[in-house]
């Protein structure tokens, strides 16, 4: 059972009931949306990583010494 | 300058739930914060939450500054799980170290005015489990692009999983008068 907990500000009551169909069918849309980001944004570190990668080997510095040049 | 400071409502979860909603929120203050603590009843370790205004599922954006270790490191993120609602808070799951929860406000200013709604977020969630050593700090600021006043909040999970027992949430109203 899925439920939602709703605070009434005016009275105070607190509710508890299940999710709605729609509701229900909207947290499966947040949840693929939520998912599909994070798949993306791993996928541009990942990117991002090979990129410095490649570039400190162009260079012939590691990491630490590109931090020296660049701080 | 906002001189007041009201609690309005809080919400405390004796077992878990998909969402935490505040209704009928009352148009009598300037600007609305909402101090939450919250950890998820599944997941790997920390995880995004969203909260949506009225109901409202469109017309969101949002930009985050977040420093999460040790994988990913400081890096700045837009639209943080989609436009369908806003990033409210980084928040432990169930497999972060036993009973820990997250520590995230957040600040709605002028939320009964004819413009388009602001907030900005502040969050910490930590793990220090053997298994999963992760944790988040993040600063966030978001738009909803609604002019709508603000008589509903939602806060839930970005991906699905359950608000475990014992989150709580507090809504407060500041006056600036």
């Amino acid at each position: 059972m899925t439920t939602a907990i709703e605070v009434n500000c005016e009275t105070g009551e607190v509710t508890e009931r299940e999710l709605t169909a729609d509701e229900l069918a909207q947290r499966e849309v947040d949840k693929a949306k939520a998912e599909s980001d994070r798949v993306a944004q791993e996928a541009e570190a990942t990117q991002k990583a090979a990129e410095k990668a490649a570039l400190l080997a162009k260079l012939g510095i590691t990491a630490d010494e590109a931090k020296l040049l660049l701080g | 300058m906002p001189n007041t400071f009201t609690k309005i409502a809080s919400v405390s979860l004796s077992a878990q739930a998909a969402s935490m909603t505040f209704t009928a929120i009352p148009q009598t203050y300037t600007d609305l914060v909402i101090k939450w603590s919250a950890r998820l009843a599944a997941g790997g370790a920390v995880e995004n939450c969203q909260l949506k205004f009225n109901g409202i599922t469109t017309g969101y954006t949002n930009k985050d500054l977040e420093y999460v270790g040790p994988d990913y490191g400081v890096r700045s993120l837009s639209n943080v799980g989609g436009t369908g609602d806003v990033y409210s808070g980084h928040i432990p799951t169930s497999g972060a170290t036993a009973n820990t929860f997250s520590n995230n406000e957040i600040y709605i200013p002028n939320y009964t005015s004819a413009n388009y709604k602001s907030i900005s977020v502040d969050s910490v969630a930590e793990s220090n489990s053997a298994a999963i050593l992760d944790f988040a700090l993040a600063f966030a600021a978001g738009l909803l692009s609604n002019t709508a006043a603000i008589t509903s909040i939602a806060l839930a999970s970005d991906t699905g999983y359950n608000l475990a027992a014992y989150s709580t949430a507090t809504l407060y109203g500041i006056k600036n008068s």
